[in-house]
């Protein structure tokens, strides 16, 4: 009998340390050198030179037409993920102020568990950004076409588009509210400023659950401050959710020569995913 | 070593999973950091089997034996078709390999399913392609915005 027991003992003993000595080899295996892909996860993505001058439209505007991928390389590569070089701005140079929620804002997200902010993520549900998600949360090319009138901005994610006019006109009475709002654009010297209200309530204007009210006002500005960069700014004023207006840092695109792509978001597998992960993990309890 | 660490590997996993990973607070990716853990790496050497080339992420399956003969189904998960094909990588490495024996990095699931967040494939002809962006985070960031 004390022989069995110990025997037991013995196995268990066994059975953890290979247990442990396999789980050090599994991790043990992340060091350097195991992709073979040149460049993977380094930050060796080379920025775009500025290019020279931008070109002007003939009423002497900056032509902001091109298409233009977000961050400095002019281009996707995965193998860049991480890379500053690969994000519309590096927090470290920029850093950006937080949503100045107030109180009971702020206590709604706070609320949201890390899976229910996954869950109920417009993005991940495959929903329109809106305004202006389709900037600023927006990690595939754009493509902008300026007319002597309009501004049209075709987005590659989700086969998204808007038309702003950039005529200086007023807001409409009282617009119904969509995923991109209603927008209208003047200049600014050599910035295009585009007013946009009625925005749905539905879209996020980031990743964790920054909801906004119907009194959401947006101001985005866009500029090109080079032939091959974009440079867009926007303040988000939200008198039933902020404490005050929030501006985001400079943020940097730049210019694609290769066509956008048909994107639908058809094959959408992370709802039904984390749902079953919540259920796992989060059960109520009996 | 290899063979040795596949046949372990699920046990390995589950210990993995049930001393719990140091978890990024960083929400980043399309669902990722709640449904994938950064935190661990793994290698799965099997047949591909089928994949699918839609939006908005590339999915794709592969059978991996153990040294006993148990067949575990892999399914892996990549970034959307656009971007890996625009990193070099196209549909055609796919269908090239359908039935062959492939070797995929990646992270794995947190529900403890035979799922993962893939990296790179290893085809049957040798060359490693990126199928998804940097999602082990053990030795550096990882995790982009999609």
């Amino acid at each position: 009998m004390r022989r069995r027991s110990a025997m037991n003992v013995f196995i268990t003993i066994s059975f953890l340390a290979v247990c442990f000595i396999f789980s050090g080899s599994a991790t043990a295996q992340n060091g350097t050198g195991q992709v073979s892909v040149a460049g993977f996860g380094k930050s060796a993505a080379k920025p775009l030179p500025p290019g020279g001058p931008a070109p002007r439209t003939a009423d002497g505007h900056p032509d902001l037409s091109g298409v233009w991928f977000p961050g400095k390389m002019g281009r996707e590569d995965l193998t860049a993920e991480g890379s500053p070089e690969r994000l519309q701005f590096d927090a470290k140079v920029t850093p950006e102020e937080k949503p100045p929620y107030q109180p009971w804002a702020a206590e709604r997200v706070k609320k949201l568990s890390t899976l229910d902010a996954e869950i109920v993520r417009p993005s991940v549900n495959c929903m329109p950004r809106g305004v202006p998600g389709m900037f600023i949360t927006n990690p595939y090319p754009i493509e902008l076409i300026l007319t002597k009138a309009e501004l049209v901005q075709l987005d590659e994610l989700n086969n998204n588009f808007r038309v702003i006019p950039t005529d200086g006109r007023k807001h409409t009475a009282d617009p119904d509210p969509t995923f991109n709002g209603e927008g209208v654009a003047h200049w600014e010297g050599d910035t295009l400023v585009i007013d946009t209200i009625a925005v749905d309530e539905r879209t996020w204007n980031n990743f964790v659950g920054w909801f906004h009210s119907d009194q959401e006002h947006v101001v985005e500005r866009i500029s090109r401050p080079s032939m091959n960069y974009l440079t867009y700014q926007v303040t988000i004023e939200d008198p039933k959710v902020l404490t005050k207006p929030w501006t985001s840092a400079p943020r940097t695109w730049s210019l694609g020569h290769e066509a956008l792509q048909e994107y639908y978001c058809t094959n959408n597998r992370e709802e039904e995913a984390l749902k079953a992960l919540r259920d796992l993990t989060e059960a109520p309890k009996k | 070593m290899k063979a040795m660490l596949k046949g372990i590997f699920p046990i390995t996993l589950l210990l993995l999973v049930v001393l719990g990973a140091n978890v990024p607070p960083v929400f980043a990716h399309h669902g990722f950091q709640a449904e994938y853990d950064g935190s661990k790496v793994l290698y799965i050497t099997g047949t591909l089997t089928k994949f699918e080339w839609e939006n908005p992420h590339a999915y794709f399956w592969v059978e991996a034996k153990d040294d006993s003969g148990k067949v575990t189904t892999w399914v892996f998960e990549g970034a959307s078709p656009i971007a890996v094909k625009r990193t070099g990588t196209v549909r055609a490495d796919f269908t090239s390999n359908i039935g062959k024996t492939v070797t995929v990095r990646g992270v794995p699931g947190r529900d403890g399913t035979s799922k993962a967040a893939a990296e790179t494939i290893k085809l049957a002809d040798g060359r490693e392609v990126v199928v998804g962006g940097k999602r082990f985070i053990g030795d550096g960031k990882g995790g982009g915005e999609n």
